[in-house]
């Protein structure tokens, strides 16, 4: 798992909580563990049974009332209890004042301390995503993302299949291109999220044309920065041998991440259009979203129709009349 | 009975199933039986009373609807019938794996 380093928070933070460093003179290396915070409220009054010390040390009113009324020889030895940790950084919400011994009892023992203009509840709110985001696990995959009637679906296969190309056409049809050949996925909570690399980012190789820029051809409406993949597709060589769903009455998934996430295998084979089937695909996801399965809901009326049409419930009928 | 065709010999075999399987021929039944028929390069017709249909596709056999307890023929004509009706006949037998 990677750990940001309160350096990381810092330039992460600095512009959204209004953050400003109190002791410029320590060091921003130490990491942060948890995308929890802590408010070290019982710390302050002494309890050190339980201390997440680890994670970002937000000081709310509460614990700024409480300091302030700390004073004398429990002061000193809670506060040199607090400060013996590893604590990696502390912030003081909603630009309160903060007592000139706290302060440098941190920097002291190299803890760096903020003051954000933002109140208690954002700081942490904030804090809490984007360290969320950094720890999030994550990787790259090869293959196409695009928006697909708001449909984030992910084409996969072989290299040379056509993912480009079949995202080419959807973009032309008018939706939109999130990465292609690498896709960028994290997870949050149980969403995966895919993007583009930033170098690489909304260009395409096309073989034969070369690397075409899509923001640039098409236009701020092909392109989009990231997208949750909701749908997987794997587009694979025609092949006599392999047999292909034809109901589409079980929901086969590809898991990303340990996610489970909708998946489909398109056949390619000359003459068949596959950015159509990719279209009909998402749309087809959609509806299940909604609640109507198209494959599902057909059988049901197939065999309800069966039912009625048995000779016994013939026989049922007719005997209603004897 | 056999039918010259060119020059290949074709065969016509046809033989009646009744569909006992518990809800009918629905949707994965249907599928396992023209996955099944796809295989052969045989023509396959199945048929339930006046209503005939192509047995390789799939909205076809479930346009037939042919419930628990129905009789269907199935004819296939070509140079592979006599396999494909063999193996056809155990997946009726079978009750189509349900």
């Amino acid at each position: 798992m990677v750990y940001p380093t309160v350096e990381q928070l810092y330039e992460g933070m600095r512009e959204r909580l209004k953050l400003s460093l109190l002791n410029p003179t320590v060091l921003l290396t130490r990491k942060v563990h948890s995308g929890e915070i802590h408010r070290p409220g019982l710390a302050f009054s002494g309890f050190y049974d339980y201390f997440a010390y680890d994670r970002v040390q937000v000081l709310g009113k509460t614990e700024i009332c409480f300091l302030n009324k700390l004073k004398g020889a429990s002061r000193r030895k809670n506060l040199a209890k607090f400060f013996s940790f590893r604590i990696p950084c502390i912030i003081v919400a909603k630009n309160q004042p903060i007592a000139k011994d706290f302060v440098e009892q941190a920097t002291a023992a190299h803890v760096p301390v903020f003051r954000a203009v933002y109140r208690t509840s954002i700081c942490v709110s904030q804090i809490t995503v984007f360290i969320e985001n950094i720890m999030a696990p994550d990787t790259t995959m090869h293959g196409t993302l695009l928006d697909v009637y708001g449909v984030g679906t992910l084409l996969l296969g072989k290299s040379g299949i056509g993912k480009s190309e079949c995202a080419l056409e959807l973009v032309e049809r008018g939706h939109r291109l999130v990465a292609d050949d690498v896709v960028k996925i994290k997870r949050e909570g149980d969403v995966i999220i895919g993007a583009a690399n930033e170098v690489v980012q909304h260009h395409m190789e096309i073989r034969g044309l070369g690397i075409i820029d899509i923001n640039a051809i098409f236009g701020v409406g092909a392109i989009r920065n990231r997208k949750q993949i909701t749908l997987t597709v794997t587009l694979d060589k025609w092949s006599q041998k392999k047999e292909y769903d034809r109901h589409g009455l079980e929901n086969q998934t590809h898991d990303i991440l340990g996610v489970p996430l909708p998946h489909l295998t398109i056949p390619v084979r000359p003459g068949r259009n596959i950015p159509i089937l990719v279209e009909a695909a998402a749309l087809t996801q959609r509806a299940k979203f909604i609640g109507h399965h198209s494959a599902s809901d057909f059988n049901q009326r197939l065999i309800d129709k069966m039912k009625s049409e048995t000779p016994q419930a013939k026989r049922a009928v007719s005997g209603l009349f004897d | 009975m056999e039918k010259q065709i060119g020059k290949a010999v074709h065969e016509v075999l046809e033989q009646k199933f009744t569909v006992n399987n518990k809800l009918g021929l629905h949707a994965r039944p249907a599928a396992l039986l023209v996955q099944l028929t796809n295989r052969f390069q045989s023509d396959i017709t199945i048929q339930k009373g006046k209503q005939k249909v192509n047995g390789k596709s799939i909205m076809g056999v479930m346009m037939l609807a042919a419930g628990v307890g129905t009789t269907v023929t199935i004819r296939i004509v070509g140079p592979d019938a006599r396999q494909a009706m063999t193996e056809i006949t155990k997946l009726f037998h079978g009750n189509f794996q349900e």
